[in-house]
């Protein structure tokens, strides 16, 4: 079970530009993360996604990606329910 | 510093989301700080949280993967996060759905606040 999460994140470490990827669950817990990321912000990813969610109540709207740039790094979040994905470029 | 301490405990109670309540206890239950929000019974704080926390942890770190660092318990309304931060134990109780990650890395920054505790407890008792 655990393979198929390592060769997702293996083969987005693997993109062009990115640095990092980490998946947390629904509890804010580090499923798997590759590259420059720390498992110990899985958290907040994870809040960052869930608070970005509740912008808005529609169901039938698809989760927003959430886009951080700073001077270093742009990091791009996506939650599709019960797990949330980061990706550092 | 007592109460800078107190302020920074009641303030966490707001920072994180669906945190309920914070205690630091020494390996016996006694609590040294708490903070309760008030939107929750005192009674969530049983005594038994940190000296039950304390037989465990000391058991988990037998399993051979190093000493414990902590421990997570889901229930039905609260989650309960504690850490051995030896001598202290720190304790968070937070709504069953907050996020556990989050609290789980507030653990090192509570190292920092509770390493000043033990230190100030500890001079106190070569002094008594």
């Amino acid at each position: 079970m655990e393979s198929a999460v390592v060769s997702v994140l293996d083969s987005l470490i693997k993109s062009e530009e990115v640095k990092g990827v980490l998946i947390a669950d629904e509890h804010g817990l580090c499923l798997g993360a590759k590259g420059i990321v720390n498992p110990n912000s899985a958290g907040f990813i994870s809040a960052i996604a869930t608070h970005a969610k509740s912008l808005h109540d529609d169901p039938n709207i698809q989760a927003p990606i959430i886009k951080i740039e700073t001077e270093k790094l742009t990091i791009l979040i996506q939650n599709n329910g019960n797990y949330t994905l980061a990706v550092f470029k | 510093m007592g109460e800078e301490l107190q302020t920074y405990f009641n303030k966490l109670l707001t920072r994180i989301d669906g945190l309920k309540a914070v205690t630091v206890t020494d390996g016996d239950g006694v609590i040294l700080i708490k903070s309760v929000s008030n939107d929750v019974s005192p009674r969530v704080l049983e005594p038994a949280l940190s000296t039950t926390f304390s037989v465990v942890s000391d058991q988990a770190s037998k399993l051979g993967l190093k000493k414990n660092k902590s421990i997570v318990s889901l229930f039905g309304l609260f989650q309960i996060v504690q850490f051995n931060h030896t001598p202290l134990i720190t304790t968070l109780v937070a709504d069953s759905g907050s996020n556990t990650g989050v609290l789980l890395d507030l653990g090192n920054e509570l190292k920092e606040v509770t390493d000043i505790i033990a230190s100030a407890l500890s001079e106190r008792q070569v002094i008594v």
